[in-house]
């Protein structure tokens, strides 16, 4: 079997990187991508007890009900994507395991799991400083309010951006920086990094 | 453009909402018991009116369900916002996360 190939192979390869990375000419804006991670989608009925337990004891995590939030299991992270839907991002390591252990969860219920990890890639963009330049080059692609009040690590939301969908994952990271995953479909992978690596230039400096 | 409240991701901009034209059309129970008259009535015959309407509407770009609007087609103003199934009384209106 080949060896798996990321959306954005030829940004890394042109960088002499593992994989694509971008530090905006300012420095206050840094990209980069997550490939190869575990996408599964889960969809199942959320008045449905034996559904929703089967998956905590499977994911280490009760499925998050309220609507754009996260969980967090051993298994990775689960977003609330509409009322009977889920996402389940895990690491590239361990993919397989996750999955099979979903697989055994929701077996024989009137539950669907599919494995959208080929189909999807995550780029992350960690804002230095105050994060308004990073969050500033975020908002000119989507009318979201990014603003860490409204939108706080936790939270999640689908939106379009730059004319492609995406689902924005915002965090802080181990070094207080604001930073915010996009999960975008793989194929509009390229189209969305060279728009944010041409839109940092713009809104850097502001640091 | 239309700050429509999404059931259940709350406000957000019309470009992530798909339209779906006139809400509460019921498919006749027995289409072949039908005229032509009246099939065509209930495929291509909406109402227009001047003031409230209600309409349904996609959250195409975000959570991607379907949900009920009642909207002033005079003063664009969303007047109620309620799921499939639910009557869409006053009131009712989105919540939830942005
Ligand atoms: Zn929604």
């Amino acid at each position: 079997m080949a060896e798996p190939q990321s959306p954005l192979h030829d940004v890394a390869v042109a960088g002499g990187a593992a994989a694509a990375e971008f530090v905006s000419p300012g420095g206050a804006v840094r990209m980069c991508e997550l490939p190869f991670l575990g996408h599964f989608h889960l969809r199942g009925a959320p008045d449905d007890a034996k559904f929703l337990s089967q998956v905590k004891a499977a994911l280490g995590c009760a499925l998050p009900l309220t609507p754009n939030t996260t969980a967090a299991g051993e298994a990775g992270g689960v977003l609330w994507l509409g009322p009977d839907e889920w996402w389940i991002l895990t690491a590239a390591g361990g993919r397989a395991e996750v999955l099979q252990s979903l697989e055994k969860a929701v077996a024989g219920m009137f539950a669907s799991l599919i494995d959208q990890s080929p189909g999807h890639t995550v780029i992350r963009i960690i804002g230095e400083g105050d994060g308004e330049p990073a969050r500033n080059l975020l908002r000119s692609g989507c009318t979201l309010d990014l603003h860490p009040e409204h939108f706080p690590p936790g939270r999640c939301a689908q939106t379009v951006f730059a004319k492609t969908n995406v689902t924005l994952l915002p965090a802080e990271d181990e070094k207080n920086r604001w930073r915010c995953d996009l999960v975008v479909r793989r194929s509009f992978a390229d189209h969305l990094w060279r728009w944010l690596e041409e839109g940092a230039a713009g809104v850097d400096g502001g640091g | 453009m239309l700050l429509i409240p999404c059931p259940w991701c709350g406000p957000r901009d019309q470009s992530e909402f798909s339209y779906g034209g006139q809400a509460h059309i019921v498919r006749p129970a027995e289409p072949a018991a039908l005229g032509d008259g009246e099939w065509a009535d209930y495929l291509f015959m909406r109402d227009n009116p001047m003031g409230a309407h209600r309409e349904q509407w996609c959250h195409s770009g975000g959570c991607r369900r379907w949900f009920n609007v009642k909207r002033d087609t005079v003063t664009y103003r969303i007047l109620a916002v309620y799921k499939i199934g639910e009557s869409g009384g006053e009131g009712e209106g989105g919540g939830g996360a942005p």
